[in-house]
């Protein structure tokens, strides 16, 4: 993890200063402007988080219980309780975003009606975990990384060239590569989190079989249901089973991974 | 020099086509995380489902990447 965050402050580092030397950017402009650039990101990402799912506020009359879990959940893990909602999201899903003391989280009806209590709880504690780790902010903080990169190694490109129609391509495919490059290593950091936010929610709840059983009983129905749906689809993707390459590609460690560590 | 990175287009070209072709929940991945929900739509515990418009969206640019890297390499020749 350590590793890993270097490298990417690494990418950062190597960015400004070709921004600064190239460029001729100042220092303090070059940090204001990512600043704001990840900011504006994490202010926009949230605002659209909520949106796109149509998420409403979850009723505390209609669902006390819910709101005490997530109240005792947070005292535990010395955070306010974040702002609970609920959306239909058409398969049983939950997800946090914000940061420490402006928290949100979304959970779909579908996840409430699939989970038993003691499931749900660890799943909300998963969530919890997340705020109180700061991991939201951390994967934005890593796209943002990722674009300036790619800005800047776009830029490089473009002012180093002809501007014949060659070089503008050149330019958003290595913008585009290097984008990539650097997620690669964002993704390791989330999937290490996703082990991280496991680990918390199971200490906070008192063990990790609620959260092993969730986790099951969810990828179980979606077996089901991707078998029908998606053969066509993937028949063309390397993507989708979390082994190999695949796994590489991933934000989220295979869930059968999380299961057995949660059960160990 | 200019031989040089038309060649360079080409062949990186169709390396980001063939990715974008290959894996486009990716290529969807890379531009959204950070910016939508950590599990997002999909299932939970997993990785964020990917519309099919996007995938064929992204599968489609990819070809035309690849199609692009073509011509930069046959304007080579």
């Amino acid at each position: 993890m350590a590793v890993v965050g270097s490298i990417l402050f690494a990418f950062y580092a190597i960015a400004a200063v070709v921004a600064m030397g190239a460029f001729g950017v100042p220092l303090a402009l070059v940090l204001v402007g990512s600043v704001l650039f990840v900011g504006v990101q994490y202010k926009i990402g949230k605002w659209m988080a909520l949106r796109s799912v149509g998420a409403e506020d979850l009723p505390e009359e209609q669902y006390p219980e819910i709101h005490r879990q997530v109240e005792d959940i947070s005292a535990e893990m010395g955070i306010d309780k974040p702002r609970l909602m609920i959306a239909q999201m058409g398969v049983p899903n939950a997800f946090a975003v914000g940061r420490k003391g402006a928290g949100t989280v979304v959970v779909s009806e579908e996840l409430l009606r699939t989970l038993n209590a003691a499931e749900l709880e660890s799943v909300l504690a998963h969530e919890l975990a997340h705020i109180s780790n700061r991991d939201v902010v951390m994967m934005v903080l890593g796209q943002g990384v990722a674009s300036i990169v790619a800005i800047v190694a776009q830029w490089v490109v473009l002012l180093t060239g002809d501007n014949d129609i060659a070089d503008f391509f050149l330019a958003l495919v290595v913008g585009q590569i290097t984008q990539m490059l650097v997620m690669l290593f964002v993704f390791a950091i989330s999937r290490y989190r996703e082990y991280v936010a496991d680990g918390d929610a199971a200490d906070a709840i008192g063990g990790g079989e609620p959260l092993a059983s969730a986790l099951e009983k969810i990828s179980r129905g979606n077996e089901r249901a991707d078998s029908a749906v998606d053969d066509q689809v993937n028949a063309l993707c390397i993507f989708g089973e979390g082994r190999g390459l695949a796994s590489l590609l991933s934000t989220h460690p295979p869930v059968e991974k999380r299961i057995e560590r949660l059960r160990s | 020099m200019a031989d040089v990175r038309t060649l360079l287009a080409a062949l990186l070209g169709a390396v980001l086509g063939l990715v974008m072709v290959l894996a486009p929940e990716f290529v969807v991945q890379v531009h959204t995380v950070g910016r939508r929900p950590h599990e997002g739509r999909g299932e939970y515990g997993g990785e964020r489902d990917v519309p099919d418009q996007w995938r064929r969206l992204v599968q489609a640019a990819g070809v035309a990447l690849i199609l692009l890297g073509g011509y930069f390499g046959y304007t080579l020749i």
